[in-house]
């Protein structure tokens, strides 16, 4: 139950970093080190050199633009759940964080090493697909900028490439007219999701005009429900659009069935936190 | 092997160490300063019986390198209260019998400090909430939500001075 031995630099500045990383693509990053650090443990990832991210000031903070929120990679959870400007423009992100670890654990752990983590469970991968959040990614080749719907290839892997590291996650302001909702069944509150549902979306006239949902913890990476977003478009916000919608969700999903539940049970929650999350999102329409 | 130097507080201590790098935090509080309050439960950081507070936020001392502690002021069990003098957490947790065998104890109480600095009326769902994420097999927790709101109590009734002393 402790990790192997490995080599451990603590670069200060992102070139030095890059640098690093360039240097040995068998090297790691850690930042919170709160997914990492129990993989070592247990032997299940044993990187010969991990790179401490941490220190790099860069890497962290929350800057607001005119139309999007930068966030650092290294932020911390629990500086992002108690964000001001997180609340007021990404509301959905302050919403879900509720459902993140555990307090201790969202003091260390950051938003850039979850999602570059890519635990199917996690959610909020979900919630940034479903907010079309993009990703500022750097390397030794340079930069580049990927969305989040293009980023998560599969359970714990993503389309950061050799050598690069994820820089900042910029997520486009909700507007006011965005109507909302996270849901998520788990053991104790703060566990992995079982299964989980993000939601968002607008409707003018009684009629949905921009809907957007993802799934986590029902097998392979979180997704967007692509087919149930085309169904709601244009539709007139009613209980059978709702139903409907969310037993086509519960079709589309292909879980998998293991300890916390069989394929069917995950079936007919993605049915129940879809109908609850689409209802929350729509309550004013 | 290779070892790193770090330079930390402990309970308001200056302390020089040369570790691997793979050596927990946990590990070195234990067997590089030989504080022993702080248990390791799970050693993959869901029980939270190795939470110990750094630079005044609460951290799972086994998903912490000690290396990333470099730098730190780390404070342990061992930092409140003496045998003479409880701290009021302490007190709250003995007079509520918010502990049997005590294993989870030193993690309770870190959390329930930092968590009355932030709320110090806190209601008894949100008491319940913050110690939520950490596992005690013996009490059944309610002995511990009561005792987190006794400390309350008692830290709200205690003068200052007080406090302070038994930071110290």
């Amino acid at each position: 139950m402790k990790p192997a031995p490995f080599e451990l630099l603590t670069p200060t500045t992102l070139p030095e970093a890059i640098a690093l990383f360039a240097a040995d693509n068998e090297a790691i990053a850690i930042a919170g080190g709160q997914s990492l650090i129990p993989m070592m443990n247990f032997r299940i990832s044993q990187p010969g050199k991990l790179v401490d991210i941490g220190r790099i000031p860069e890497l962290s903070g929350i800057t607001e633009r005119e139309d999007k929120i930068i966030i650092g990679a290294t932020t911390t959870h629990n500086t992002l759940l108690h964000s001001q400007v997180i609340k007021q423009n990404c509301p959905l992100v302050a919403t879900a964080y509720e459902y993140v670890a555990h307090h201790t654990i969202r003091n260390r752990g950051t938003l850039g090493g979850n999602i570059c983590h890519a635990d199917p469970a996690s959610e909020m991968p979900a919630v940034l697909q479903a907010l079309d959040a993009e990703f500022q990614i750097a390397g030794s080749a340079g930069s580049r900028t990927i969305l989040a719907t293009e980023f998560f290839k599969g359970p714990y892997e993503t389309a950061l490439g050799d050598g690069e590291i994820l820089i900042a996650i910029a997520i486009g302001k909700q507007s006011e007219a965005e109507g909302y909702a996270f849901r998520e069944m788990s053991v104790r509150k703060g566990d992995f999701a079982i299964a989980g549902v993000a939601s968002r979306g607008t409707a003018t006239g009684s009629r949905i005009n921009m809907v957007r949902l993802a799934v986590c913890g029902v097998g392979g990476a979180a997704h967007r429900l692509r087919q149930v977003e085309e169904f709601l478009d244009g539709k007139a916000v009613t209980a059978d659009a709702i139903s409907e919608a969310a037993r086509l969700a519960a079709e589309t999903v292909t879980p998998q069935s293991d300890l916390a539940g069989s394929e069917n049970y995950r079936k007919a929650l993605v049915e129940s936190l879809t109908r609850e999350a689409l209802q929350e999102t729509f309550a004013a329409s | 092997m290779n070892k790193i130097e770090i330079n930390l507080t402990v309970n308001g201590n200056r302390q020089r160490a040369n570790v691997e790098p793979r050596l927990l935090l946990s590990d070195f509080i234990r067997d590089g300063l030989g504080l022993k309050g702080t248990h390791v439960g799970c050693s993959h950081g869901v029980c939270g019986v190795c939470t110990v507070s750094m630079d005044g936020k609460t951290v799972r001392s086994c998903l912490t390198l000690a290396a990333q502690a470099d730098g730190a002021s780390i404070e342990t069990i061992e930092h409140l209260g003496n045998a003479t003098e409880l701290h009021p957490i302490q007190q709250a947790f003995s007079e509520a019998q918010g502990l049997q065998c005590g294993f989870c104890t030193p993690g309770m109480i870190a959390i329930t400090r930092e968590f009355l600095q932030h709320n110090p009326t806190p209601t008894r769902e949100e008491a319940t909430e913050a110690v939520s994420g950490a596992l005690c097999r013996c009490t059944g927790y309610e002995a511990i939500v009561d005792a987190i709101l006794l400390a309350a109590e008692l830290i709200a009734n205690t003068p200052i001075r007080t406090e302070e002393a038994a930071d110290e």
